[in-house]
């Protein structure tokens, strides 16, 4: 399982990467829209997780154009909060299920993720 | 008194504080005052200035018709007049016929004829028999009252006329009236009789045509002197103010020449000539008759305006009360919304505020997670710590606090999030929960149990989210305060699917309402509670919230039992543009 972070608190996102190194999944990191795009490009990912409000490329932006390159990726959204249109769209395009709030638990991604990959 | 409270507005003791003025003012009753002096002066004016009006239109009407009153007095007074005098005529035409020139002439003849008629108080003082050139032929006269021999001053129409009447002045230059007759005889010659009338005689006939309003009656000659005497002008000879005269009867009103009589009365006098003579009967008509028409019209207009008054003062007293109850009660309601307006605005800046601290600590908090959690981790995954049951437990009550810490942020982020959106569907037991979470303290510290029973078949409604969960919160809020240690909240929601709504109730079983009370919680500024810091405004605004969201809101409750509010809403509400 191959796993894309991506979130703009460096802290958060390299500490998720390495919990989950921990539990089997092999997770890249990165802190904005760019870079994720880059490497979505460069590699083949299961799972993107992506942190909703972020700088100059928001997660729902990025969503769609992931997307566009990957149809099949499935996608989680992390949101540390989030208007009732942020929700609204996340949810139709992650499933309600996978619009997680932060502070998450780990054990619930990692739940959520092999539950994805069935 | 009871009455007075009884007819009593509640704006009338309604006071409060006035920018720029000092201490507390009735600014109602104020107000009303006003209203109502103004109204009262737009209406009363004009009534009294038409009343005035009326008065001396009718003051007018009534000189008029005194006057004409006046001339027809005038006019029958001197045919009267005329009539007494045609008496001594026909005596004087009788005389002539009987006895004819030659007989009268004789100066015995006459005094004998003199003699007898003289028997009789009313006879003529002095008789002349005159030719037909005017020259006295015989005379014959009472000696006190004898007048030079004097001629017939008018020639001219002596031959027009058969009989005549005029004045003459005396030997004593009292004027003396008399009556003229032309005698014609058998060969066409003719002579005059002249007869002098008693001054008496005459005086005592006018006395007896002084009737009813006439008060004094009298004869001028074309000059306007006075040939018999006159209450009001005085004695013969005087001058008498007469209305210019004309071939038809005429009438003035003149100020009363009698200075020995009060008030400067009003009399009407009039006149007409007497027969074709240039003698002209006077009479004056007292005032009384205008003064009693006066008094008539002034009891008539002074009753009319009191009751006019009477009345429009009722109906301005009414109506300016009416509208300023009005104003009053729009007052009152403004300010409900207002203060609606305001606590709805204070929830929405304590929503963001909230939301944005949220947001804030909501970061740190998922790294403090995170961070925590990697150490946990690395602990597990050690071979060293991994047994070391200590560092497991304080990294798990870190993760435990960041985890409680995470639901408060949550909660408030939700908070705000619906601040922001009206109208959406949602989860009716997700809300109803949501609401538990913000009570859930209080309700502990006080002890008591919150029951959420939601029905399965309880669709997803479309409404205001942000205002059901203010109805719900306020409903809450109040039944735990009715609530001491121990009680129990129960808020249940039912589907009524032929109604195509559902049923929210909230019920406790806390100090309950009473009878007389139930019927006033709705009301704006009602409250129990005043002394610890009730606005009276809580169950105004829920019930304006629930009519907000087109939904209904009942009340049950029993005293020492327990109260349970329900709402019933429909399922969905159409958004209203704004």
């Amino acid at each position: 399982m191959r796993v894309l972070l991506v979130d703009d608190e460096t802290e958060l996102v390299s500490t998720v990467a390495e919990r989950l190194s921990f539990r089997g999944i092999g997770a890249d990191w990165v802190t904005t829209g760019q870079e994720a795009l880059q490497l979505a490009r460069e590699n083949d990912y299961d799972i993107a997780v992506l942190d909703v409000k972020m700088p100059s490329m928001s997660g729902l932006e990025l969503a769609r154009e992931i997307r566009k390159l990957k149809p099949g990726l499935a996608i989680i959204f992390l949101t540390g909060h989030g208007s009732q249109a942020d929700f609204d769209e996340g949810v139709s395009q992650a499933g309600e299920e996978y619009y997680l709030a932060k502070p998450i638990d780990i054990e619930v991604l990692v739940d959520k993720m092999k539950e994805i990959l069935g | 008194m009871s009455l007075l409270k009884r007819i009593k507005v509640p704006f009338w003791d309604h006071r409060e504080r006035v920018a720029g003025a000092e201490g507390q003012q009735y600014i109602f009753r104020n107000k009303w005052k006003m209203l109502a002096a103004g109204v009262c002066l737009l209406t009363l004016v004009p009534l009294g200035v038409s009343s005035g009006f009326f008065y001396q239109n009718s003051k007018e009407q009534a000189i008029q018709e005194l006057l004409q009153e006046t001339r027809v007095y005038a006019a029958d007074t001197a045919l009267d007049v005329y009539m007494f005098f045609k008496q001594y005529i026909m005596v004087l035409s009788v005389l002539g016929s009987m006895y004819g020139r030659e007989q009268l002439a004789r100066p015995r003849v006459l005094e004998e004829i003199f003699a007898n008629m003289a028997k009789t108080d009313d006879a003529f003082i002095h008789l002349d028999v005159l030719g037909a050139e005017g020259h006295v032929l015989a005379s014959s006269c009472v000696n006190t009252h004898c007048i030079r021999h004097q001629a017939i001053e008018w020639i001219d129409d002596l031959h027009e006329e058969n009989f005549s009447m005029g004045h003459i002045a005396g030997r004593d230059g009292v004027r003396y009236l008399f009556v003229r007759v032309r005698i014609v005889e058998d060969d066409g010659s003719f002579f005059f009789l002249r007869g002098l009338l008693p001054s008496d005689a005459i005086s005592s006939f006018l006395r007896q045509l002084e009737l009813e309003d006439i008060v004094d009656v009298f004869i001028v000659d074309s000059n306007g002197n006075l040939l018999t005497p006159s209450y009001y002008f005085g004695k013969p000879g005087s001058k008498a103010v007469m209305p210019e005269s004309g071939d038809r009867p005429t009438a003035i009103m003149l100020k009363n020449p009698r200075a020995d009589q009060a008030g400067g009365s009003i009399l009407f006098c009039g006149t007409d000539f007497i027969g074709h003579s240039s003698m002209r009967l006077g009479l004056i008509v007292s005032e009384r008759n205008l003064e009693i028409f006066k008094g008539r019209i002034r009891h008539y207009i002074i009753g009319l305006v009191a009751l006019s008054s009477i009345f429009l003062l009722l109906v301005v007293f009414t109506l300016v009360t009416y509208v300023v109850q009005k104003l009053y009660q729009a007052d009152l309601r403004r300010r409900e919304y207002l203060n609606q307006a305001a606590r709805t605005d204070k929830l929405a800046s304590i929503g963001r505020l909230a939301a944005g601290v949220a947001h804030e600590i909501n970061n740190p908090l998922a790294i403090i997670n995170e961070k925590a959690g990697l150490l946990q981790d690395l602990l597990r995954y050690s071979d060293e710590y991994r047994e070391d049951e200590r560092l497991m437990a304080i990294t798990d009550a870190i993760i435990a606090a960041v985890q409680r810490a995470g639901i408060i942020t949550h909660r408030l982020l939700g908070f705000a999030r619906q601040m922001d959106t009206s109208v959406q569907a949602m989860d009716v037991e997700h809300m109803v929960r949501e609401v538990v979470g913000f009570i859930r303290k209080e309700a502990e510290y006080k002890d008591i149990t919150i029951v959420v029973d939601v029905d399965e078949d309880v669709p997803e409604i479309v409404s205001d989210r942000g205002k059901l969960q203010q109805i719900l919160l306020n409903l809450a809020n109040n039944a735990i305060a009715a609530m001491d240690r121990g009680g129990r909240l129960e808020i249940t929601v039912r589907n009524l699917p032929d109604e195509h709504a559902i049923v929210l109730s909230v019920r406790d079983n806390g100090c309950g309402i009473s009878e007389e009370n139930q019927k006033k919680v709705f009301e704006p500024f009602f409250s129990t509670r005043t002394q610890d810091g009730g606005t009276g405004l809580g169950l105004a605004i829920t019930y304006g919230l629930v009519r907000d969201l087109h939904g209904s809101m009942e009340l049950e409750s029993v005293v020492g039992e327990g109260t349970t509010f329900t709402i019933t809403l429909p399922y969905e509400i159409e958004v209203e543009e704004e």
